[in-house]
């Protein structure tokens, strides 16, 4: 009996070797087990001692936003409707020189500056850092919101720095009064709560917003512009907004 | 007697033992027959990687470097295929582009297998699939490997309990088998683990051959963030912004991201921080990489078709836009191929001193239009 029980361990042990490394389509694999992490580009847990200022995880570090929580809602925007208006704006508002800087530093600034080259808007100046002393020079400052950690750490600045930057370049915008666009373009993964700290603030003083509509799923936006009596444009996707601001600065 | 029986039963239990194990060992080794790429005739010389770091020569890490020279000054693009062999459309859009590229200014170098010891094993007890075969249009067929996203243990052993690469990461705990995954290990080092040596060929070949752009191919699982996105080292972010506006107006979403200031080891980082080149690292969609696919077969890798994963996502588990039938593999393959073609446009708009000009393939339109058997050229 035992000799009978070894024997099939043994066969079964030789036949385990010939399992692995299945073929076509053909000698059908069995279903897969589910993948070990290294297996997929889901990010290692950052072991504990790892250089000071820590890893960034693979899977970025938009903060507060759980990027597969469902965000699914009625959108007013599609594929066929790139674009949508809530008000109407006057473009008379926004005069030049043009100032564009980024409260976040998220790479959606970078894609905002891009827009204003194919738009072919040409008095403009780009700082994602700018501070409030030079908001005097400008007549018109768009603002675009969005948090990264990745983009703080790029710039060397802390979330703290950030804010207080924030803070004293609204205060020159009461005192100078140019025209303000706030814009949001990285959609539901720029929400959170830094990102929606910065785009309260500059809310409060906008004539107008531009926003990738998928931001909208808790009716922030759209709310703030009905609310507030400030005119809005959704976007379907950021580029859409080349068009927009063609328009807007196309006299 | 008896013991006369007992030896012949237990030499056939032997002799069983080593037909099985022919069999496997067949199967095993046919991992290392590389496919063949069939290059255009663009393509001036195939150098290796041991060219730029002796320590490969004569190893599985000595990687072939298809060179497209166009004779005319310019600017030089870095196309990195299969840094993660089991990541399909990365390796088959280098193929593709080594197939059909033709440069008219500056140059362009294509590595279809970046980890090539990784093509020679797929992933112990995934059940997953080793190969799978494409027709062509005359009839023949290509068949092409799926590997397994680390070094081949065969070829680099043991994982150490504790490794720090050049970049100052540390690879611990989780992180062990990542001595083993050649995006996790630049800038290399020549004196390092074989996988690390391949990183130090790669960088060794960016500074000498004063390469200007680097594209580095990969896909993700319908888990992860940053699907359809390029990663940009803060140097390339204003070409790869215009890159993503520009394929955006041509219909393919795509969003450029900050490459993280910690994400050591990773090629936009540490390639980055260590040459002069733009680093661009870009993702598309994998099913065939996630825990919830179904069975593993030719429909999973070429046809990108898994129904758990659309329903997932129609349950809103899952964040990224997964189609009714999945995304098949030609439209990630022209995804890659199209980033790359917009970031070539995007690049010369920034550096006009120094630009790049190639044809490949035509519009995303016209590369889905063609299928997978139209872009591979049958092998003679």
């Amino acid at each position: 009996m035992k000799k009978t029980l070894a024997i099939l361990l043994a066969a079964l042990f030789v036949l385990s070797m010939a399992a692995c490394g299945s073929k076509t389509a053909e000698t059908p694999a069995p279903t897969a087990a589910p993948a070990a992490p290294a297996a997929t580009e889901a990010p290692a847990a950052a072991p504990a001692e790892q250089k000071a200022e820590g890893y960034t995880s693979s899977q970025g570090t938009v903060d507060g936003f759980d990027p597969n929580s469902q965000t699914d809602f009625e959108h007013n925007t599609s594929e066929e409707v790139r674009s949508f208006d809530i008000g109407t704006v006057d473009p008379a508002l926004f005069e030049t020189p043009i100032l564009v800087t980024s409260f976040g530093q998220s790479a959606d600034a970078s894609m905002m500056e891009v827009m204003m080259k194919k738009a072919g808007v040409k008095e403009y100046v780009f700082n994602a850092q700018a501070d409030g002393d030079m908001v005097k020079n400008f007549k018109t400052v768009i603002i675009v919101c969005g948090a990264s950690s990745k983009g703080l750490g790029a710039a060397g600045v802390s979330e703290k720095d950030e804010t207080a930057r924030a803070e004293r370049f609204m205060d020159a915008v009461k005192a100078s009064k140019p025209a303000i666009i706030m814009c949001h373009l990285g959609g539901s993964i720029r929400r959170g709560v830094l990102s929606d700290t910065f785009t309260d603030m500059v809310i409060d003083m906008a004539n107008y917003m531009v926003v990738v509509e998928d931001a909208n799923f808790d009716g922030k936006f759209s709310n703030a512009a009905t609310e507030k009596n400030i005119p809005l444009t959704f976007l379907y996707a950021i580029a859409d907004g080349v068009k927009v601001f063609s328009a807007l600065f196309g006299k | 007697m008896k013991k006369r029986m007992y030896l012949w039963k237990n030499l056939l239990v032997l002799a069983v033992a080593l037909v099985f194990a022919v069999f496997a060992a067949t199967d095993f080794l046919a991992m290392r027959q590389q496919e063949p790429v069939v290059a255009s005739s663009g393509l001036t010389r195939i150098a290796r990687l041991s060219e730029y770091c002796e320590a490969l020569r004569g190893t599985v890490g000595d990687e072939e470097v298809y060179m497209y020279d166009s004779g005319v000054p310019g600017g030089t693009f870095l196309v990195l295929g299969g840094t993660h062999p089991n990541e399909s459309a990365g390796m088959m859009a280098a193929i593709a582009m080594a197939e059909n590229i033709q440069v008219t200014q500056g140059r362009v170098f294509i590595m279809p297998w970046t980890n090539k010891s990784g093509f020679t094993h797929t992933s112990p007890l995934d059940g997953m699939l080793d190969r799978f075969t494409i027709p062509l249009k005359d009839g023949s067929t290509r068949t092409f490997r799926v590997g397994n996203r680390l070094t081949n243990p065969v070829h680099q052993w043991p994982d150490r309990n504790f490794y720090e690469g050049t970049s100052g990461r540390k690879l611990v705990g989780t992180e062990t088998a990542e001595i083993r995954n050649v995006n996790r290990l630049y800038p290399g080092n020549e004196n390092g683990v074989l996988t690390e040596q391949v990183c130090a060929g790669i960088k060794n070949m960016i500074v000498q051959e004063n390469i200007s752009i680097v594209m580095d191919m990969h896909e993700g699982s319908p888990e992860f963030f940053y699907l359809d996105t390029t990663m940009a080292h803060e140097r390339a972010l204003p070409v790869a912004s215009m890159m993503s506006i520009d394929m955006s107006m041509d219909g393919q979403d795509m969003k450029a991201e900050l490459s993280g200031q910690t994400s050591y080891g990773l090629s936009h980082r540490s390639l980055g921080d260590n040459t002069d080149a733009l680093m661009t690292l870009m993702e598309t969609y994998n099913p065939s990489m996630g825990p919830l696919h179904g069975k593993m077969d030719d429909d999973l890798i070429v046809n990108g078709n898994e129904p758990n994963y659309y329903q997932a996502h129609l349950d809103g588990f899952i964040y990224y836009r997964v189609k009714p039938d999945g995304i098949p593999l030609i439209e990630r393959i022209a995804r890659h191929i199209l980033c790359i073609t917009r970031l070539k446009d995007a690049y010369n708009m920034y550096y006009p001193d120094a630009p790049i000009e190639f044809t490949c393939l035509g519009t995303y339109e016209d590369m889905v239009a063609l299928g997978l058997e139209g872009i591979y050229k049958p092998v003679k």
